[in-house]
């Protein structure tokens, strides 16, 4: 019983992991497809860089690993790909341009805002922002 | 000519991830214009004369939607909104009523914070069954 308490303990969270990864690698694949044809038919649009689309695949997995909620994510026309979460009365956003670095910041409570730069790897600025994050969508 | 801070502009939405219908929201994708311009394009919907519905969505369909993609929605905004932002509001024609946002600054931290407050203040107005 405790072996498989264990195992179960064990492989749980790793099943919950392996169908994230497959949920964002299909909403992912859905938003390249919709960039790809929006740049297609309007010249003005910057293309999204297929880095941009791994550096979201690498910030879902770190929001995953902290629980924070699933944001809403697209293309935008300068060629970023944007994550958006409207908490009441706010905005909070993290932008990604394929360069290894996440454009984040947070709009609420009447013109109160947080916002910066950082590195995907630097976990101590990450940090702030997103328990800035989890607070707001409390 | 700057455009007065009491008036009401519109953006047209022609994609659907730049609004959210059922959160009744637009989403702060629709506010950042192309990498290398300084502006956004927008068009004055009050005046000289406040339009009608009907009248506003005629433009995005003559103006804006050519034989590309549809118009989706329309992004309202007083361009006070724009001026607390630290941007002008410029008219900018042809097309009548047309105006720009600018200048947008090149660096995306800025934009993106831009586009974040412009976003919270914007009303969402979808297209109607008459129009």
């Amino acid at each position: 019983m405790e072996t498989l308490e264990n195992n179960l303990n064990f492989h749980l969270p790793s099943a919950d992991k392996a169908l994230f990864r497959k949920h964002i690698q299909g909403e992912l694949k859905e938003i390249r497809q919709e960039a790809a044809e929006a740049y297609a038919s309007d010249n003005e649009i910057d293309p999204v860089p297929d880095s941009a689309y791994d550096d979201a695949s690498d910030l879902l997995e770190i929001l995953f690993d902290r629980h924070i909620p699933m944001p809403d994510i697209g293309w935008a026309e300068d060629g970023s790909l944007g994550f958006e979460w409207r908490p009441e009365g706010g905005i909070a956003t993290m932008g990604i341009y394929g360069d290894k670095l996440v454009i984040y910041g947070a709009f609420f409570e009447e013109k109160r805002q947080i916002e910066g730069i950082c590195h995907l790897s630097d976990t101590v600025m990450l940090s702030g922002f997103l328990e800035t994050l989890v607070n707001l969508l409390k | 000519m700057s455009v007065s801070p009491s008036e009401k502009l519109t953006r047209f939405i022609r994609y659907s991830n730049q609004f959210s219908h059922v959160n009744n929201v637009v989403k702060y994708r629709a506010f950042i214009p192309p990498r290398n311009s300084p502006n956004l394009s927008m068009f004055r919907i009050s005046f000289p004369q406040q339009l009608s519905e009907s009248d506003i969505w005629q433009i995005g369909h003559e103006q804006v939607q050519g034989t590309g993609n549809p118009i989706k929605a329309r992004a309202d905004i007083l361009a006070n909104a724009i001026y607390n932002n630290n941007l002008e509001v410029i008219s900018d024609e042809p097309p009548p009523r047309h105006a720009n946002i600018t200048p947008f600054p090149v660096d995306n931290k800025v934009r993106q914070s831009i586009a974040r407050k412009l976003a919270v203040v914007s009303e969402l107005v979808m297209p109607t069954n008459t129009t």
